[in-house]
Order: structure tokens, then sequence, then C-alpha cells
């Protein structure tokens, strides 16, 4: 089965399949590299995340360094140096004084705070049904007493959650360890500026009456004068750290100090890649164990796309719509040139076939006059075949004696594009047939010229009706003329000679008047003799005779009969050599004038010098028909005017007899009508005519 | 010039009694000579020792016509003046006949006296 989009559709498979290829070898290269990148970028920003989170630790111990060597922190001290730790580092949600107050001390702790401005101030707790309320009653207590900046941070001031585990556990320790500790990520009681609330750690510093951190634990525990405390946003830690170290990766830590569950105190991006991809720490905060993971912001593990590797998609996409495109087109325009080619071919075949049948000549003549395409009618005019025709001149086709109509024509074509002209061509066989030509300039797609289109046709049938109607009109014209004299001049004589019959018998004499009178007897018997036979003659033309069976020998003898009365008819021998039963299928009325005519003939223009003249009728029938001949010894038809013999109005032997001249012109007429060929053949002494009738019209003989 | 010989050629017996009966009628001593086609006519006038002074010759005729005629006639030395006689009054013919040199006038049958008398009187 064919399938005409096959071709686009195998290059869209490819191009596809030869871009993803590329952008695979590619992409190959670039994570390579790119992981390089990341890798470096992930330790660098672990290490810098790692260096901010201990230097905000290494602000607790200042301030802790500022308690041990200060003998006592009022409140506006406390509040110029945190002012000064603040300013160091916006991660810290607020720095505070945490007091170690025992139940006896409580009282003097609240009046002091009063003294100092805290009118409200108490040691509280958060109350059940939410908000805080004044501390239980309990040995120790552990309140916030001084808190920087105080502004947002009001609440918690006095504040003591006794059930807050992970506060008591870094106080503990911290007490315990001399060393800062801290809690596990808390949500922050405190809100920010945008009102949010953070996780964030507590980390405690314990601040002992000893100058310096006593050498055990009891001690420790019984010389803990308070805690510096500091509240730390972990999240602004880890968000400046991403700002100042340019490296946009996601972080993520999670305190993984309990072994059973993982908690988590910051996340900037979820974690989206390989393993391979991440770098990692574990890190001791205050006594905790924070793990850092750092990674790079990719989904699925393959890495950000690159310019490069957009532009190879790109390219690899667009070159493979481009070739899909422009190979459909291709299909399409080829299919519509197909399908024009497929119509201009079958009405070229149709052309062809047409002019290779059509009944005009038809050819393509070159520039130098040599036929490169003949049809068969073009061919068989010739007498030739087509193919001995192409590549021959054409000139050999036309007759010598008309190459100068040839090349006038052909001068006119290259002038007025088209050029017509009759010529005589010479067939092969030698036989001459009359064509009218027509030439039209052949010219190439840039009207350049390249020859000639020539159009032949068979014009003989034509020209020899037109030779005919020549000899017609020729003949009518002749007619006409002589008639008129010929009838006219009978005319003109007789009243002529009246008058000299009515002058002569006024005079007497007689003699004259009676030649006259004999000579206006001879005109009139003339006219009379020359209305007949034009009347025979209409009478001929214009009949239209059906055949009917004639007796040859009837037809003789009914003639001599009819012709006995003519002046020396009786000194003539006769001989008829007919036999009875002779008979013809033909139009009796022709073959009647004919034979009476060449009878009459026969004795009219008799010799009368010599003593043996005579006329022998013979009918006989030979290869090319029936013969009806006529032969004598009379005085035959001189040879200067053999030539005319057959023509209207001609006498040859005027003082014999006095015929109209339209006799033998009559005859061939008639003989013409009946298809029969009328010949003379001239003797020494006399005459031969023979009438010979085609064999199939001489059935029966 | 006097007429003393004049030619007729016609091929009508009839014509030829006419014009011969016509000329005499007018000059009785004028000499009439016949002939009955152009053919007969050249052989008569190179036969004779004194050629005619004037011809009559009709057109239409069998052997040679008028116009053959006078195609070798007037080739001849000194050939005499033609009248043409005939009851064409075709004017081609006329035109044709008139155009050469030896033709004098184009007259139609019949031949009547006072043509006769014209020509006779201005020869004398």
């Amino acid at each position: 089965m064919k399938v005409p989009y096959l071709l686009p559709l195998l290059t869209c498979i490819l191009g596809l399949f030869l871009t993803a290829t590329v952008y695979s070898i590619h992409k190959g290269f670039e994570n390579k590299e790119d992981l390089q990148i990341i890798m470096s970028d992930n330790k660098s920003l672990l290490s810098n995340v790692k260096i901010d989170i201990g230097k905000n630790i290494l602000l607790i111990n200042t301030l802790q360094a500022f308690y041990n060597a200060s003998t006592e922190v009022s409140r506006e001290d406390f509040r110029v140096f945190s002012q000064a730790l603040l300013d160091i580092s916006p991660s810290i949600q607020a720095v505070e004084w945490v007091p170690r107050v025992t139940h006896k001390d409580r009282y003097s702790f609240q009046q002091k705070a009063i003294k100092d401005g805290f009118h409200d101030f108490d040691i509280i707790e958060p109350a059940p049904g939410g908000g805080f309320m004044p501390s239980e009653k309990r040995d120790v207590y552990y309140p916030v007493y001084y808190v920087e900046p105080l502004e947002g941070n009001e609440v918690v001031l006095g504040l003591d959650p006794p059930n807050h585990k992970s506060r008591i556990e870094a106080i503990s320790t911290a007490t315990k360890t001399g060393e800062v500790a801290a809690t596990s990520p808390v949500m922050l009681t405190q809100e920010n500026k945008y009102g949010e609330r953070y996780k964030g750690i507590l980390l405690f510093s314990p601040v002992y009456y000893w100058d310096g951190v006593p050498d055990s634990v009891d001690k420790r525990e019984a010389a803990l004068n308070g805690l510096v405390l500091m509240v730390l946003r972990v999240s602004d830690v880890v968000k400046y750290t991403l700002a100042t170290s340019n490296i946009d990766h996601g972080v993520t830590i999670i305190d993984v100090s309990d072994e059973t569950t993982d908690d988590l105190i910051y996340q900037s991006a979820k974690i989206n890649v390989n393993e391979g991809l991440i770098v990692e720490d574990v890190m001791d905060v205050g006594g905790r164990k924070w793990k850092i993971c750092v990674y790079p912001k990719i989904v699925n593990g393959g890495g950000v796309l690159g310019a490069t590797s957009w532009a190879i998609i790109f390219a690899g996409l667009g070159l493979t719509a481009f070739f899909t495109f422009a190979i459909s087109q291709l299909i399409y325009q080829r299919k519509i040139v197909e399908g024009l080619v497929k119509d201009r071919t079958k009405e070229v075949r149709e052309l062809s076939s047409a002019m290779e049948k059509t009944v005009e000549g038809v050819s393509v003549i070159n520039k130098k006059g040599s036929f490169t395409y003949v049809n068969e009618a073009y061919a068989a005019l010739c007498g030739y075949s087509t193919q001995e025709l192409v590549g021959e001149n054409w000139n050999v086709t036309i007759a010598e004696e008309d190459h100068p109509l040839l090349i006038d024509a052909c001068k006119q074509a290259m002038d007025d594009v088209k050029a017509e002209f009759e010529a005589c061509i010479n067939a092969k066989n030698g036989e001459d047939i009359n064509v009218r030509i027509s030439m039209v300039k052949k010219m190439d797609e840039k009207r350049g010229f390249v020859g000639y289109y020539c159009f032949m046709s068979d014009v003989t049938q034509r020209k020899q009706a037109e030779i005919k109607l020549k000899q017609a009109n020729e003949e009518l014209e002749e007619f006409a003329y002589r008639t008129s004299h010929d009838l006219r001049s009978p005319l003109v004589s007789s009243i002529g000679l009246l008058n000299i019959v009515k002058f002569s018998i006024e005079t007497n004499d007689y003699d004259i008047a009676l030649e006259s009178v004999g000579h206006i007897e001879g005109s009139l018997k003339s006219l009379d003799a020359l209305v007949d036979e034009i009347l025979a003659l209409t009478k001929m033309k214009y009949s239209d005779e059906e055949d009917v069976r004639v007796d040859i020998y009837e037809l003789v003898d009914d003639s001599l009969k009819k012709l006995d009365h003519l002046p020396n008819f009786d000194r003539l021998t006769i001989d008829v050599n007919c036999t009875p039963s002779c008979s013809l299928q033909v139009k009796k009325s022709r073959l009647k004038l004919i034979v009476e005519n060449l009878i009459s003939n026969a004795i009219k223009y008799q010799d009368t010098s010599r003593e043996d003249s005579y006329i022998k009728i013979s009918c006989y029938s030979n290869y090319e028909g029936f013969v009806f001949e006529v032969r004598d010894n009379g005085l035959g038809i001189p040879e200067e005017f053999r030539d005319r013999l057959f023509r209207m109005f001609q006498r040859f032997h005027p003082k014999e007899s006095y015929g109209s001249g339209l006799g033998l012109y009559m005859m061939k007429k008639s003989a013409d009508i009946i298809s029969a060929d009328l010949i003379v053949e001239h003797l020494t002494q006399g005459t031969v005519f023979k009438l010979i009738i085609p064999v199939n019209q001489g059935e029966g003989l | 010039m006097i007429i003393k010989r004049i030619l007729v050629v016609d091929d009508s017996e009839a014509d030829q009694f006419l014009s011969k009966y016509m000329i005499e009628s007018v000059c009785k001593e004028i000499d009439v000579l016949q002939a009955y086609n152009g053919k007969e006519a050249l052989n008569l006038i190179d036969e004779l020792d004194q050629k005619p002074d004037l011809i009559f010759f009709d057109i239409n005729m069998p052997i040679m016509n008028g116009l053959e005629f006078l195609d070798i006639y007037t080739k001849s030395d000194q050939p005499c003046s033609v009248v043409m006689l005939t009851s064409s009054d075709d004017q081609n013919d006329r035109d044709r006949c008139m155009a050469y040199g030896c033709v004098q006038d184009y007259i139609l049958k019949p031949l009547d006296r006072e043509y006769i008398l014209n020509i006779a009187g201005q020869r004398r």
C-alpha cells in the first residue's frame, strides 16, 4: 500500500531521534561539568552555613563573657550590649537574661523589675486556656528578666514555661556543662515584623557567680547565677548565608539529636535531587546535632537546562519541523505537478492521437527546413512513410517550380506568424498533388524562432473542380458568344439578301433574285440546324436519364435509316459488324447521339474523289471494356486542328458540309456522362473513332 | 489610290454572294476575289501577282479565323488595308482587331452600298 506521507513521518521521527541523541550526548558532557560545579557550590555553601551558625553561637559566648566580666549587669547595660549583638546579627530574634531565681527571691526580683519600669512584671507561665498567668510556686524559676529588643518581645518578659521540656533540658545541660546548650527547634512565641512565626532555637549559656566555670557539676549547679539566652531564627541565618554566597541551592537543616525522630529546623527548598548531588554534614550546635544538607534545585535530578541544551532542542525541533514541512510540501507540490503532468500528458496524447488520425497533414519543420515530425496523413499525401520523411528537407516534397512560393511563405510566416499558399507536391510515386499549405511560425518558450508548423490538405479535387468550372465557364462564354454570332449571322445575311431579292424583282433581274433566295434558304437551314443542335445540347446537359438496355445492332440500323437521305449516302460501302444480341445497360439517348453523329460525320466528310469510300461499323469487347468503332477512309482531320477536335463550334471542312461545329463537342460530353471514353485515331486516309465503355457497364454483351 | 481588287473572306456562301453583289453594284470594275477562311486567303494572296487593295474579312471562320489571319498577315510585306466585316458586335473583338495596324475599320454585316461608295469615293 502506498503511504503518501510516510517520508515526512519518517523524517519527523528521525529528526526527533537525532535531536534527542544530540541532546543526550551534550547533556552527558554538560552534566559532568555541572556536577563538579554543583558539588563545589554545595560544599562552599555548606561551609558558609556552618560558619554563619558558628558566628551566632560565638555572639552568645560574647554576651556570657560580658556577664562574667561584670559585677552586676543592669537592664540598661544589657540593652546597650545586646543592641550591639543585634546589630551584628539580624538573625537573632532576641537576646535575653534568664536569672536563676529561687522562690524566696521571687518577690525581690519582681520589685526590682517594677523599679525598672515594668509595673506588671511577674514570673509567668502559659495558662491552660491560653494567655499567661503568674507561675505557680516552684523552688527555682528561670524567668526572662531582660529581653532585647523589647519591642515585639514584651510578651516573653517574666516567662518561665514549666512544661517546656526542651527549654528545661537546655538550661540543665548548660548549667551542668558550663557550655552553650541549645533547645530542640521550637515554634517561637514572638512574631516577626510581618506577623509570621518561625521555628527557632534557644541557646543558653550559663553565667556563674564564680570567676570562670566551676570544675564540677555540683559546684556549677550551686554557683549558677543565670543564663544568657539567644533566640536564633535559623531560617534567617541560612537566608543570610545564601544571599551573601550567591549560590542558589537548597538548604535543609534537621535536628538529628533524637535518634528516633528527625526534627526539621529549616528547609529552603524541597530535596528533588539524587543523593549524589547532596552534600551534608552534622554540626554540633549547643550540644545538639544538626544535619545540614546542601543540594541544587534541580527537578528530577537532571540539573537545570543550559542555553546550549535549549539551543539543541530548539534547533533540533526547528530543523525537524522545517524538513518535515518542506518534504510534505515537496510531496504535495509533486502530487500537484504529477496531476498536471498527467492531465497534460492525457491532453497531449489525445491531441497527438487526433493529429495522427486527422485527415489533414501535419508536420513540424526545424530552422534548417528538415522535418522533425510528420503525421501519417502528411506522409501519406506525399507517398512516403513518416520514418522516411523525418530528417529530410521538406522541399523534397514540394514541386521545384513552387519552391519560390515556399520561400515567400517562409518569409511571410516569419513576419506575420502565419502564411498560406497553394502548391503542387511531388509524391514519391511521381503523382502531382495540389495541396493547400498553412505555415505557422514555431517559437520556443523564450519566443525565439525554432521552425514552423506545417498543415497541409489535399485540394486536388477542388483544383480539378475549379479547372472544370473554369472550362465550363469558358465553354459557356464561348457558347454564348458563338451562339449569338451564329444565330445572328444567317439572319443578318437573310435580311441583306431579301433587299437584293426585292431590288432584283423591281429591276426584273430574276436570276439574281432566285440566287439570293437560294442563299436565304441555305442560311435559314443552317440556322435551323444550329437551333436544333443547341436545343439538343441543352437537353443533354439538363436531362436526368435512367439506364436502359439498348440493342446496339438496332441502334446502328435505325441511325443508318435516319441518315440515308444525306448527300452521297448511296456511294458509300457501309459494313456493320454488330451481332443482333449485342446489348448494353446504358443511357440510351447519350449512346444514340454518339452513334448517330459518328455515322453522320463519316457520311458527310467522305472523300468523294475516290471510288471505294466506305464506313466500317463494329462493336467488340477487349480488356478496356465494350468498344463501338466507326472506321472510314474519308477526308480525315487536318493535323493542325486535331487538338481542338472536341471543342465547340469547330468545323474543319466548311465547304463540304454546313455543320454547326457542335457535333463532336456533344459526343464528347455524352461520352463523359456515360463514363465512356471517346478516342480518335488518325489514319493516312480516313479516321477511326472508338467509344470505349467500361466493362461494368457492358454487361450482357 | 483606286481600288481595283477586293478580297472577301467569309465562310458563309450567302455572305460571300451578298458582299460581292454589293461591291459590283457600286463599281463593276472592281475585281472581287473570294476565300472561305484565313488559310485560303493567305494562300490566295501569296499566289496573286496583283495583290488586293482592300480585304473584307469576317472573324468567325473554321480552319483559320480572322484574328489568326491578322497575326500572320500583319507581318507580311506591305499588307493592304483590312476592313473587318462581321456579325459580332462584341467590343473585345472590335478592340482586338483594331489593334492591328492594317485593320482600317470594323463594321457589322450586311455590307451596305453607302459604305462601299464612301470607300470608293475616298480612294478616288
